[in-house]
């Protein structure tokens, strides 16, 4: 399987080293075409847009084909955005991942969970690997955005930022870039229960990231996937600062906060294990989101 | 909304815009729907915009969280 840096940037050798080329799968929709603009303008190489019955048409420029294979075919592409309804997501995944995409980056919100794991198997049968759903997607600052972030929190740098929530993807990478620590990559790995990358496929995705510095863990209730990446940081003795933040601290159990995977049931998923995991792989965890900085400078000063 | 001593928004928006909620609140205000002040922080897509627009109405716009928590807070204690 190829490495995320791999399928986003490439190697200086490539003649598309670092303009890698993307196709949009809803691109005529709303949120395809508002999303597909926002894109461009930030620099990503968009190619094609895949729109059943919209074939032969262009979008700003941009040709649109019936089908994820044509849309392949022409344009050797193995980057995919989906931007279309949760109830379409397997049949245009399936389509993506059998065309030949090995990244897919899948924004919408409520695919039935079962339709998800339907998707990851076949993904895994084909080593394409899943971003989402439910996800703000995947952004390189200055060099490349798949997904719906604003543009403006997001500088250039050597941090790895991995978040469940896609708001405060945003506001930690903000307050790290206004305290000077830019980001190298930063990875939404969405709200839902089943995530197509989990924190710590994504953790395994930027660890040997070039010039990365250290890594920072946005969390929150429900479900156990900050408690088997505080494991797999003890377990891998990765070197680097990890910082952590966990939302949801004060949620009430067994209630359902936004994110379908934020629920909390007796101690699963609760703030207090996830806190106490990443406490055992000294993983210092922010009270709030704008401690984030200090903490990472201060893991920073004692790696020194 | 009769337990409700304060409204408190915060958005930094990435889908949603915050013109598509800005537009929401000054429709509220317009029905008489909300009577509180809004304490918000609104960052993100389109946010010079939606500040703009909320300009002159009731809410109170911050540029960060913690300022309009306090402000919230504060102010919901002042008409306790």
């Amino acid at each position: 399987m190829l490495s995320i840096s791999e399928i986003l940037q490439g190697n200086p050798s490539d003649s598309d080293y670092n303009k890698k080329p993307v196709i949009v799968q809803g691109m005529t929709g709303n949120y395809g075409s508002y999303h597909t603009q926002r894109m461009l303008e930030y620099g990503t190489n968009i190619v094609a847009g895949v729109t059943p019955g919209k074939g032969g048409k262009k979008h700003e420029n941009i040709p649109v084909y019936n089908t994820v294979k044509e849309a392949v075919d022409a344009t050797g592409s193995k980057i995919s955005i989906m931007f279309v309804p949760a109830k379409f997501f397997l049949s245009a995944a399936k389509e993506a991942i059998e065309a030949g995409i090995k990244l897919l980056v899948a924004i919408p919100e409520h695919v039935p969970v079962r339709d998800t794991m339907e998707t990851l198997e076949l993904a895994k049968k084909n080593d394409a690997r899943i971003i989402g759903p439910n996800t703000p997607g995947v952004l390189i600052p200055d060099l490349i955005k798949l997904g719906i972030m604003p543009a403006s929190p997001f500088k250039v740098g050597n941090i790895g930022v991995l978040s469940k929530s896609g708001t405060l993807l945003y506001e930690i990478s903000y307050n790290l870039s206004e305290a000077g620590f830019g980001q190298c990559i930063t990875l939404g790995i969405g709200g839902d229960p089943i995530n197509g990358t989990r924190l710590v496929d994504a953790f395994d995705m930027i660890s040997d990231y070039p010039n990365l510095e250290g890594i920072v863990v946005v969390g929150e209730i429900g479900g156990d996937a900050e408690e088997t990446l505080a494991q797999h940081v003890i377990d891998s003795n990765f070197k680097k600062p990890v910082v952590a933040y966990i939302a949801g601290r004060a949620a009430p159990k067994e209630k359902r906060m936004g994110h379908a995977g934020a629920i909390v049931y007796g101690n699963y998923g609760s703030a207090e294990s996830k806190v106490s995991m990443f406490n055992k792989a000294n993983i210092p965890v922010a009270k709030r989101p704008g401690e984030i900085p200090m903490l990472l400078a201060e893991k920073l000063k004692q790696s020194d | 909304m009769e337990n409700v001593k304060g409204i408190l928004v915060n958005l930094f928006g990435g889908i949603v815009k915050t013109t598509t909620v800005a537009t929401a609140f000054i429709k509220a205000y317009k029905n008489k729907l909300i009577d509180h002040t809004v304490y918000a922080r609104l960052k993100g897509a389109e946010a010079e915009k939606s500040k703009e627009m909320l300009k002159n109405t009731q809410t109170q716009l911050f540029d960060s969280v913690e300022e309009a928590i306090n402000a919230a807070v504060i102010g919901v204690r002042k008409n306790a």
